[in-house]
This record gives structure tokens, C-alpha cells and sequence, in this order.
């Protein structure tokens, strides 16, 4: 192992006085006792370095101090720039190590044998000859062949050595000023040093004896300490300086984007991730902002009244086809591999497509980490692992894995004779590995590869007893995925950008009920997406960008007729189960977008931008024009607008020929937005939006009939369906600034559906005019976090279910439905609590962490249920106070 | 393309907990614990006709002691949706038109919908075959197809018959599937049900539970039940011939036996068999405890046993309730 010396960097002024002990005798004799005794490396051929021709033309003189590591054999190995000349651009640090390159040594040895060292090395540069500064330099010198123009001008060896880390994470300080004194008064001794980027400093021939020792890194504990440096022996230390705190939002240092969207949040990962309710999964944040509605499960995006299917979940602007575990449980991206979250509401960018209703853009990290690291997250319900590491200079690698032990505790609890046995109990596991190169600073290479598989199988001793028309007596689930995205990122100049995005990947998805009822998807799907961006000048951008996406599915399917949006049938009814089984089915879209940042007069934005597509499963493309604007009236105040038009699919079941119809068309929505935002601080901000939202096209169920050779068949769907949303969204939001983050956000709005052949509105499913959430994170002192979340929201629509009828076929009765949606169900609101501890080993840092949801145990009606003739009703509560407690180590 | 697979995965995943949690209402009195005015069962014998045959209906009514019943029954082609609350889609006068329209004769065939206020009664089918088959492609099909389902008539036309109750302020409606015969090879017979016995849990020693001849059990006990059905019961059929499925294959038909009771509970309320999966020995056991508080005088057990094609018998047994 290479042991490093280092002459002094740095000395103040205070303690010159000390100078001369850089000059005392490193080479002298040591005692014969010692077995350690260290003797330096001698300089045997010393090659000058030439004087830049600029440099001597200008009259410039330098400094250049070098780090060389000298092998055991006297060569040189490598050579480091560690104080590089004040005169920048003439080629010093070039020349100089140039010439050490070619220096030889008689080699450092430690008790009489050959040992690789670290030395450093001054070079100055000077435009006329000079005498040697220091007596040791001329020891050092003995054998150099010194010009007049460059001086070679120290050699000496260090005999107290260490390293500056902060405390749990390992991260190296640099630039902390380290501080060694003793005695008192006259006998005053005092010497300091300042740590490198690797945080490590290096005293030189400091006399033998007790020195105290004081660093203090700013925003740290300082360190204080005592050291004994004895005679003609190295010591070498390690010391952790604690920060003062580990809020991680005192090192979240972010540049305000400009801003171009009329709504969009973003939230970064480490704000999310301790947002209470959300057990740390950053993803489930989401359902906190303005605009969205609450479900009772996160896996369901409502957002602004809109279907979940018509908001598209993107990963990079790449579409992926799930985030989360059984629809919802956990998500399938493990928290470091994220940057942050961008949130679009509606009115988003010509970017973005085949969606009506909003976004949600999950930005990888670009992956720089400083050292190795990782943790290991141990809840109640899985256990994570996650590393990361840098590569060299140009690349670095995170890999990360997660597996569920739901099976294991549910296998021990289920008793044998359970009338339901978990073949295979629930379980999930994923893997993700994440890789960045960047070979030169123009270009960037990100390589992310991640699966995940879930899985549950189950065994019924009497199906019967569930529903008599069973004609299968187990149940599974398994949805399976992968995906491999790769990322090129080419940046020529401060100019231009061009984002070019590979993806495919498989998924396969089977739920079934034996061979009665199952649903077995596979599908092989692909994705490019190019994003060309020029910034023509401060006031001008220009953004082109190209889109294909195409799958090819094979599917098997045995379904029965099932509840669209705004049906309430009360039942499954088996009779009405249909296979439908193809191969090969591929489907293809592509499209494309322009779109121009203008910013006139220094205040207003204008984002105009159109977006073409064509899909082949509907065989009709779309034109989408789309025009945000924004206008600053000062440092505090901006007014905020935009208006676009919409497009997407109809979803595959609808335009599937056996539960669908294939005529469909696209459905469509106009956005109108209008907004202000104050920022009467910093760190605070008030965005108030109002949005109008018309839905046209909407695929709804049709009961209209056509006769082909005489036989009735039925259309199903059609495009007749409309729709409106209107509403206002509030946010207050304190981003991470000293102490607090936090969020209030309010959500007033309206969200009706007119299905074909009725003249009246009718609630969407999913409204709820009013959603309040409150979020906030404060740091204590001694590494104790504590947040909370509340929530008041309306309840959301219900059919009332006004009586049964016994269908004798079934043994039991189907319930008779009053009209759709003119119930609601109560208020729902809830108070989650989370609390962090953290405690800061020298090494790693380890995290214990209580997520309470519904702190004070509220009754909140999710639905209702009925007794078994429906003349009776009952409420489904959600769920309880549920305590959650995990433990992470990081390091 | 985009989001299908995870919309459509958890679309079936509703399908499944739908399926699954049907029966699920654990906060109220389980269905087969009788309280009130119940239909239990409708029997049509033979489950499904052809031209020129009559279907006899009777059902099994639980009425509380001392109540009269009330009896309406009616025939219909095919009942509407829930949101109809399951009325029938077309009338009788509906219907003689729309086949008036494709046979000038076919109109006086078309049989009453009205069955009588009877506790039992009578439907017979007097629809020629090809007029059946075109009253399903057209009439029927139209009714079918406007519900988003594809017709298919395949051997049988479902009708259904419809049975309302009421005794007093209590109504109930019960509907009961009548399969109407296109060809005879989908004929089927109500399957045969035979004694019950019962032991005392953790007992070895089997009594029988006579129709006529009350057997007394113990106010708190648990007593195992085993209904004696002959493996004959699940008949062989081949399912109707479908695109997917051209040529099936014979197979067993399901059965299931639903276990009502007057007092106390049973440990499932409907037991099954289903041919390789689930065997006769599922299908034919059930525990029932007995009420230890209140216990009541005497007690009815009701079996009914049913297959997956329209074919229904019950027994019933009445015992003494000994504290």
C-alpha cells in the first residue's frame, strides 16, 4: 500500500514563524532502534521543466505545485496538480509535470526496505535566477541540475498524516483548515494545514511530544483532540467531524429551473421521502399535490378529473408500464436512483403525449456519487439493498434490489387448515442497475436496466362457498417487466443539447381464475425518443423532438363483461365471459413536436409548441397545438396561462373486436389554465390556478346494435361520450429552507360526464370538489425529524344500490342499482405522522423511522356494503391506525 | 399503447377480488340463516325444454310460522340489467310483434308470459325450433347485444322465469333460468339428492336425519353433515361449440349445495364439487352448530342442491333442539 507524504500546502501568516521546521534535516540519520525509520526519496535525475513561450513573452511567473508518487524502484508512476499556478492558460501545469515524469529516484525505504511514497513537489517558475529558498531544498537539490528559469524547491516528509470525513457518510472535507499547537506563551508551537478534495492533511517534521489538535469544518462539530508524535515515527488518523445537522435539505443545493408551465410541481427526492403516509416511497407523493384527487390505493392517478388511464406515468419521458407493486404497495424505482419528480397537472409541453389528463415525469439521477455507498432498508414488509459507486473519473454504477417477505409472514400465520392456502403467498421483488459514462464533457452516456416481479397464487378448499359459478379452485397473479433504457446526452456547445432515448423491453401479465377466467398478456415493446434543443440566444429556444413507440402483444384472454367509469352492475356475471386469443398484435405510434421559448422584454414567456401524432391501433393521427405563457410583473408576482388541445388512445380492451369496438376513435381535451403566482419569499411561494377542462370523444358504453348476415352484434363503445371539469387549485409551499418543508395544497373542483343518448350530467366517479392536504417536515435537534400529514377531502360518488333480486342460477341475489353516482360517501380525513432518528456512526449512519397512518384512528367510509339481499347497509371502513417502523443503514 | 397492460391487468385484478369478495358481508346475518320470507329455490322439471314439452316450476319458500304466502309467476325472454332492476326487456306484446314480423304465424305460438299466482306452475314451449333459433338471433340477440354481449344461442335459449312473493309487508323476487332446448342433446334432469346423516363433532356415530321422524340434537353442539348424492348426479354434458373451442369435449357438470338453516349456523354455506379439482367429499359435508342461547324448539335444515345447468332438488329436515 502507497503511503502518502506531503509537504505543507499552506501556511498562515500567524504561524511563519514555524516555517523552518519545512526546513529541518528530513534526511537525517535515523536511530537504529527504530525499525520504522523512514527514509525519503532522493532525486537522482531531475529534468527541467521548459517555460511556457507565452508565459515568458508575457512576463508571467507561477507556481505549480505537483503530487508524485514514486514507486518502489525510484520511477514515477503518476503525477497530480494539487495547487495550480495563479496564471491560468500559459501551460504551467503541463510543463511542470511534463518534466516530473521523467524525474528518477533512489527510492524511499522504511526500515532498510524499498517502499513506494507520495511526495510533493514545487516548481516556480521565474524570469530570472534565484537562489534556493530553504536550506532542505538544497539537500533535496543535491543532485539537481536546477536552471535558473524553474526551481524545484522542496522535498520533505510528513510524520503526522490524516483524513477529514464527515462523520456516517464518509464524505471527504476538503478545504478545512486543521490546526496543530502546543505550549504556552513563548513555547507557543503552532502549524496548520488545509485538507484536499480526498479531505486528507499532512504535517511535516513536527517535533516529537503531545500536540493538540483542532479542525473545524463549517457546519460541523469542530474536532478536537490530542496527538503524540513520537521520535522518527509516522502517525497516521482518521477523524469524523459530525455535522451539525443531517437535515439532507443543508446539502440540497438546487438551481431554480425557469419556469415554463402554467402548473407543474417538482419535487425533489429528498424532500418526498419522509413526507408521512407514504412509508419513504417518493412516488406515492404525488397524490399529495393540488389537482389530485385521493384514491385508496396510490397506484391510481386521478388527476383534475380525469380517468386514470388518461394520464401517463413517464420515467425520463419514457413510458414504462408499471411503478409500483400490486398496484400500488411500493414503488418499483428505489428512492437514489431518483432526482426528482416533475408533475404536470395539465396544459403540459408539446413533449409530452398520448394523454389527456396530466403527467408525471420521474427523472433518474445523474449518477455522480463521490465514493462507494449504499444502505440496507429493513421494514415490516421488505428489505431493500442499494449500492453505488464511482468508476473512475468518467463513470459511475448503482445497482439496487428489493424483495417482499409478505409470504413468509403470511405462511407462518395462515393456519394448515385455512380454507384459503397461499401457494404463493404475495410476493414482489425488483432490481434496478443504473450506469452514467461521460467520457468527455460533451457527451453522456446513461445506461438503466430494472425489473420487477410480482406474484401471488391461491388454493380454495371450497369455491363454492365464494361463488358457486366457479368452476376453478385457485387464483394467481404474476406481473412481470423489464425494461432497458439507454441515454445519450450530446452537448457540443452552451448551445445546443440533444437527447437521444433507446427503450425496450417485456412485459408479461397473468391473472387468472384456473382455466375459467384468466388474462395473459406478453408484450415486447420499444421506444426512441430524439429531443433536439437550441438555444438560439438568452431570449429564444427552440425544441424539436421526435417520438415512435411501437409493442407487439401475444394475449389470451377469458373475460367477462366488467364496470367502465360511471357503471355500477353490482356483480360479475360469468354468463357474459368471452376469449378472445391473438398472436403477434403490433401496434405502432409516432409523432413529433416543435416548440419555441420566447421570452420578450425580460418578463414575458411564450411556450408555443405543436405536437403531431399518428396511431396505428386507431388508424388517425392528431394535431395538437398547445400555448403556455407566462408573464413576471416582478420579483415577487407572475401571471400564468395556457391553452392546448389533448389527445389518446382509447384503451386496448376498448378497441379489442371480442370486448371492444375497433372503430373507435381518439378521444379528445382542450386545457384552459390561468393563474398567478407570489413569492413573497425565497423559499415561499402561493400558486393560485384556475382550469376549465372539456373532454370530447370520451369512449362510453353504447347500446346500440348492428345486424351482420341477420345476426345482432353489439357496438359496445362508442366516441359519444363528453365530459367537463372545472375548478381552482391553491398551493402554499415552503420549499426546504432552514428547518421546514412543507406544502398546503387545496383543490376545489367539479368533474361530470354526459354519456351518449342522456341529456343530463352526470358525476364523474372519481370527483371530489373538495381536497385539502397539508404536509409538513421539521427538523430537530440532535438528528430527530418529525412530519405530518393531514387530509380533508370529500367523499367521492356512489351508486345507491336500492334493493335485490335472489337469482336462484347463483344462489344468491344481484342487486338493483338506483341512478349513477347520485350518492357520495362521507368526508374523508386523516392525520399521518413520521418521525426520523438518525444516529451518526464514524462509518455509516443508521436511521430508524415510525410512519403512523390515521394517527387518530378515524372511521373513514371508503364504500359501503350490503347485506345478502341488499336491504341492508353497512359501511367499508378504511384503514386503521397502522404503525410502521423501519430501520435503514447507510454508508 | 400506452398504460394498456397495467390498466387492463388491474381491470382483471377488479374481476378477480370482484369474483372473490361477492359473498363476502361478514357484519350481517349470513344468507343461509333464515329470518325472514325467503325463496330458497325454483325448480323447473325438466331444467330445460324443447318444443312441444312442459316445465313444471315449484319452488321452496321459508315463510315465518303462521304466514300466508302469495304466489306470481312469470316467463321472460330475457331480463334487463341491473340498472332495470332486472325487468324484462321485452313484453309479450312486444314479442309477438317482432315474430310476427319475421312468420305471420308465429304470434299465436308465443306462450304466455303471465304463469299464474299458484305456488307451482306450469310453462310450455310451443315455438317451433327454427322460430327459436331466429328469436335468439334476432330478438333475443338484439336484447343481448345491447347489453355489450355477443349473442350466442349455441344449443339453448336462455329465458328465464321470474317468481314474486309476498306475505304481509315482505316482497321477495326471485328469477331462475329456464333453458330452452334448440336441440335435445343439451337436455339435462335435476340432480337426485338423497339422505342426511349427522354425527356430533369429534363422534364417530352416525344417526340419520328422517323426514318424517324428528332427531333430536343438543342446544350448543356441533354436528357434521353429510348429504348422501350419488356420483350420477353430475352429468356428462358437451358444452355448446364455440369460435375458440369448435369441437369440446364432454365434461362433468359443477354442483353445489346451498345449507339454509332456521337456527344457528353452518360452517360454509355452500359447498361444491367440481370435477377434478374439488371432489364429492367437499360437496356433501357441512357443519352446523346449533345455538346454545335461545336455543329454539326445533330447527330446519334446508339442502339444495344445484348444477351448473338449471338443475335444482332440495330436502329438507326439521330436528329437536334439546337444551
Amino acid at each position: 500500500m502507497r503511503r502518502s507524504y506531503f509537504i505543507l500546502a499552506a501556511l498562515a501568516p500567524w504561524v511563519f514563524s514555524s516555517w523552518s521546521a519545512l526546513g529541518q534535516d528530513t534526511t537525517k540519520p535515523s536511530p537504529p532502534e527504530l525499525e520504522l525509520q523512514l527514509v525519503p526519496p532522493t532525486l537522482v535525475r531531475g529534468v527541467q521543466a521548459e517555460y511556457p513561450d507565452q508565459a515568458a513573452a508575457d512576463a508571467v511567473e507561477a507556481d505549480v505545485v505537483l503530487e508524485i508518487d514514486v514507486s518502489a524502484t525510484g520511477t514515477v508512476d503518476d503525477v497530480r496538480v494539487i495547487e495550480p499556478p495563479k496564471a491560468q492558460g500559459y501551460g504551467f501545469e503541463e510543463a511542470a509535470m511534463g518534466a516530473a515524469r521523467q524525474f528518477v529516484f533512489e527510492p524511499a525505504t522504511e526500515g532498510g526496505v524499498a517502499v513506494p511514497v507520495t511526495i510533493t513537489y514545487r516548481t516556480s517558475f521565474a524570469l530570472s535566477a534565484g537562489e534556493p529558498q530553504d536550506p532542505a531544498q538544497s539537500q533535496a537539490q543535491a543532485d539537481f541540475e536546477a536552471s535558473s528559469e524553474t526551481k524545484p524547491t522542496s522535498l520533505a516528509l510528513a510524520n503526522f498524516s490524516g483524513t477529514l470525513k464527515e462523520r456516517g457518510t464518509r464524505l471527504p472535507l476538503a478545504g478545512v483548515t486543521v490546526v496543530v499547537f502546543r505550549g504556552k506563551d513563548e513555547d507557543q508551537a503552532a502549524f496548520q494545514t488545509v485538507t484536499d478534495d480526498k479531505g486528507d492533511f499532512h504535517f511535516f517534521d513536527l517535533e516529537p511530544g503531545e500536540w493538540k489538535v483542532h479542525a473545524e469544518a463549517s457546519g460541523h462539530f469542530p474536532v478536537r483532540t490530542t496527538e503524540t508524535i513520537a521520535a522518527n515515527e509516522k502517525l497516521e488518523v482518521a477523524y469524523y467531524a459530525e455535522r451539525g445537522s443531517y437535515n439532507p435539505y443543508d446539502v440540497l443545493v438546487e438551481g431554480q429551473p425557469l419556469r415554463k408551465e402554467v402548473s407543474r410541481t417538482t419535487l425533489s427526492v429528498r424532500e418526498a421521502e419522509r413526507i408521512p403516509g407514504t412509508f419513504g416511497d417518493v412516488l406515492n407523493v404525488v397524490q399529495n399535490l393540488p389537482g389530485v384527487a385521493r384514491t385508496v390505493g396510490p397506484g391510481l392517478l386521478i388527476v383534475r378529473g380525469s380517468a386514470p388511464e388518461d394520464s401517463e406515468i413517464v420515467v425520463n419521458g419514457v413510458e414504462v408500464p408499471i411503478l409500483y407493486h400490486f398496484g400500488g404497495l411500493r414503488s418499483v424505482i428505489p428512492n437514489p436512483m431518483l432526482e426528482r419528480i416533475d408533475f404536470y397537472p395539465g396544459n403540459f409541453s408539446a413533449q409530452y403525449s398520448r394523454a389527456t389528463g396530466g403527467i408525471m415525469d420521474v427523472q433518474l439521477k445523474r449518477l455522480q456519487p463521490p465514493q462507494f455507498g449504499g444502505y440496507l432498508d429493513v421494514s415490516l414488509i421488505d428489505t431493500s439493498l442499494y449500492l453505488e459507486s464511482p468508476i473512475g473519473d468518467k463513470a459511475s454504477l448503482a445497482i439496487g434490489g428489493r424483495r417482499s417477505y409478505i409470504d413468509g409472514v403470511l405462511n407462518i400465520a395462515v393456519p394448515d387448515d385455512a380454507k384459503v392456502n397461499l401457494v404463493t403467498a404475495p410476493r414482489y421483488y425488483d432490481g434496478q442497475l443504473l450506469a452514467r459514462y461521460r467520457p468527455a464533457p460533451a457527451h453522456e452516456l446513461m445506461l438503466f436496466i430494472f425489473g420487477s416481479d410480482d406474484k401471488l397464487k391461491l388454493l380454495f378448499d371450497n369455491p363454492a362457498d365464494i361463488n358457486p359459478s366457479l368452476a376453478a379452485n385457485d387464483a394467481s397473479t404474476s406481473t412481470s417487466f423489464y425494461r432497458t433504457m439507454l441515454e445519450y446526452r450530446y452537448t457540443p456547445n452552451s448551445k445546443l443539447t440533444n437527447d437521444l432515448r433507446l427503450s425496450g423491453g417485456r412485459n408479461w401479465v397473468y391473472i387468472g381464475l384456473g382455466d375459467q377466467l384468466f388474462f395473459d398478456l406478453n408484450t415486447y415493446t420499444g421506444q426512441v425518443r430524439d429531443t433536439l434543443t437550441y438555444r438560439a440566444s438568452e431570449a429564444l429556444t427552440l425544441r424539436a423532438g421526435v417520438d415512435y413507440l411501437m409493442s407487439t402483444t401475444d394475449s389470451r384472454i377469458s373475460f367477462p363483461k366488467t364496470d367502465k367509469e360511471g357503471e355500477t352492475s353490482g356483480g360479475i356475471d360469468l354468463s357474459t365471459v368471452q376469449l378472445d386469443e391473438k398472436t403477434g398484435e403490433a401496434f405502432h405510434s409516432v409523432g413529433g413536436f416543435l416548440e419555441t421559448e420566447l421570452m420578450a422584454w425580460d418578463r414575458l414567456l411564450l411556450v408555443p409548441g405543436i405536437r403531431y401524432d399518428y396511431f396505428s391501433r386507431v388508424q388517425e393521427s392528431s394535431v395538437a397545438p398547445r400555448l403556455t405563457t407566462r408573464l413576471s410583473l416582478n420579483d415577487q408576482w407572475t401571471l400564468k396561462g395556457g391553452v392546448g388541445l389533448f389527445y389518446q388512445e382509447p384503451t386496448f380492451d376498448e378497441t379489442d373486436d371480442t370486448f371492444g369496438n375497433p372503430n373507435l376513435t381518439l378521444e379528445r381535451a382542450a386545457h384552459y389554465s390561468l393563474g398567478a403566482e407570489y413569492r413573497p419569499l425565497p423559499h415561499l411561494v402561493l400558486d393560485v390556478t384556475g382550469f376549465y377542462k372539456s373532454l370530447d370523444s370520451l369512449v362510453a358504453r353504447s347500446e346500440n346494435v348492428s345486424f351482420v348476415d341477420g345476426a345482432a352484434m353489439p357496438e359496445r363503445f362508442n366516441n359519444e361520450g363528453v365530459g367537463r371539469v372545472y375548478g381552482m387549485e391553491l398551493m402554499l409551499r415552503h420549499e426546504p429552507h432552514g428547518n421546514f418543508s412543507g406544502w398546503i395544497a387545496y383543490t376545489l373542483s367539479r368533474s361530470e360526464r354526459r354519456d351518449p343518448g342522456q341529456s343530463s350530467w352526470r358525476l364523474f366517479d372519481f370527483d371530489q370538489t373538495h381536497i385539502l392536504t397539508a404536509v409538513g417536515t421539521y427538523d430537530l435537534p440532535r438528528n430527530w425529524s418529525i412530519g405530518a400529514r393531514f387530509r380533508l377531502v370529500s367523499g367521492r360518488p356512489t351508486t345507491p344500490i336500492m334493493g335485490g333480486v335472489y337469482t336462484v342460477d347463483e344462489s344468491s341475489y344481484s342487486p338493483i342499482v338506483g341512478k349513477v353516482n347520485s350518492d357520495r360517501l362521507p368526508m374523508f380525513h386523516q392525520l399521518d405522522l413520521r418521525v426520523d432518528k438518525r444516529w451518526i456512526h464514524e462509518r455509516w449512519i443508521l436511521t430508524a423511522y415510525l410512519d403512523i397512518q390515521n394517527v387518530y384512528n378515524r372511521a373513514n367510509t371508503e364504500g359501503f356494503v350490503y347485506n345478502f339481499d341488499y336491504t341492508e347497509k353497512g359501511v367499508r371502513q378504511g384503514l386503521p391506525l397502522i404503525p410502521v417502523i423501519g430501520l435503514k443503514g447507510e454508508f | 399503447m400506452k398504460k394498456i397492460q397495467t390498466n387492463r391487468g388491474i381491470f382483471a385484478m377488479v374481476v378477480i377480488v370482484g369474483v372473490l369478495g361477492a359473498s363476502c358481508a361478514e357484519e350481517f346475518t349470513p344468507m343461509n340463516e333464515l329470518e325472514g320470507l325467503r325463496v330458497l329455490a325454483v325448480q323447473s322439471d325438466p331444467p330445460a325444454i324443447g318444443t312441444a314439452q312442459t316445465a313444471q316450476l315449484a319452488a321452496l319458500v321459508h315463510a315465518p310460522e303462521g304466514q300466508t304466502v302469495q304466489y306470481s309467476w312469470s316467463w321472460c325472454p330475457f331480463l334487463g340489467s341491473a340498472q332495470s332492476g332486472y325487468e324484462c326487456m321485452i313484453d309479450e306484446a312486444q314479442l309477438k310483434e317482432a315474430l310476427q314480423a319475421i312468420d305471420p304465424s308465429a304470434a299465436a305460438l308465443v306462450p304466455s308470459f303471465d304463469l299464474g299466482t299458484e305456488p307451482t306452475a306450469t310453462f310450455t314451449l310451443n315455438l317451433p325450433t327454427p322460430l327459436l333459433d331466429l328469436l335468439c338471433e334476432t330478438v333475443l340477440g338484439q336484447a343481448t347485444a345491447s347489453l355489450g354481449v355477443t349473442p350466442n344461442c349455441g344449443d339453448t335459449v336462455k329465458s328465464s322465469v321470474v317468481l314474486k312473493i309476498s306475505s304481509g309487508q315482505e316482497r321477495v323476487t326471485a328469477t331462475k333460468s329456464l333453458g330452452l332446448l334448440l336441440e335435445a342433446s343439451g337436455a339435462s334432469s335435476n340432480p337426485p339428492i338423497g339422505s342426511i346423516k349427522a354425527r356430533v363433532k369429534g363422534s364417530d356415530d352416525w344417526f340419520f336425519l328422517g323426514e318424517t321422524q324428528s332427531a333430536s340434537v343438543e342446544a350448543g353442539g356441533t354436528y357434521v353433515l353429510d348429504v348422501d348424492i350419488a356420483e350420477e348426479a353430475s352429468e356428462w354434458f358437451t358444452p355448446p361449440a364455440t369460435e375458440a373451442d369448435p369441437n369440446p369435449e364432454p365434461i362433468r357438470e359443477r354442483l353445489f349445495i346451498t345449507w339454509f338453516v332456521t337456527a344457528g349456523s353452518t360452517e360454509a354455506i355452500r359447498t361444491g364439487f367440481i370435477d377434478g379439482k374439488v371432489g364429492f367429499d367437499v360437496l356433501r359435508a357441512n357443519n352446523w352448530s346449533i345455538p346454545q342461547i335461545n336455543p329454539p324448539s326445533e330447527a330446519t335444515l334446508y339442502v339444495v342442491l344445484q348444477d351448473e345447468r338449471g338443475g335444482v332438488t332440495w330436502t329438507q329436515r326439521t330436528v329437536k333442539v334439546q337444551e
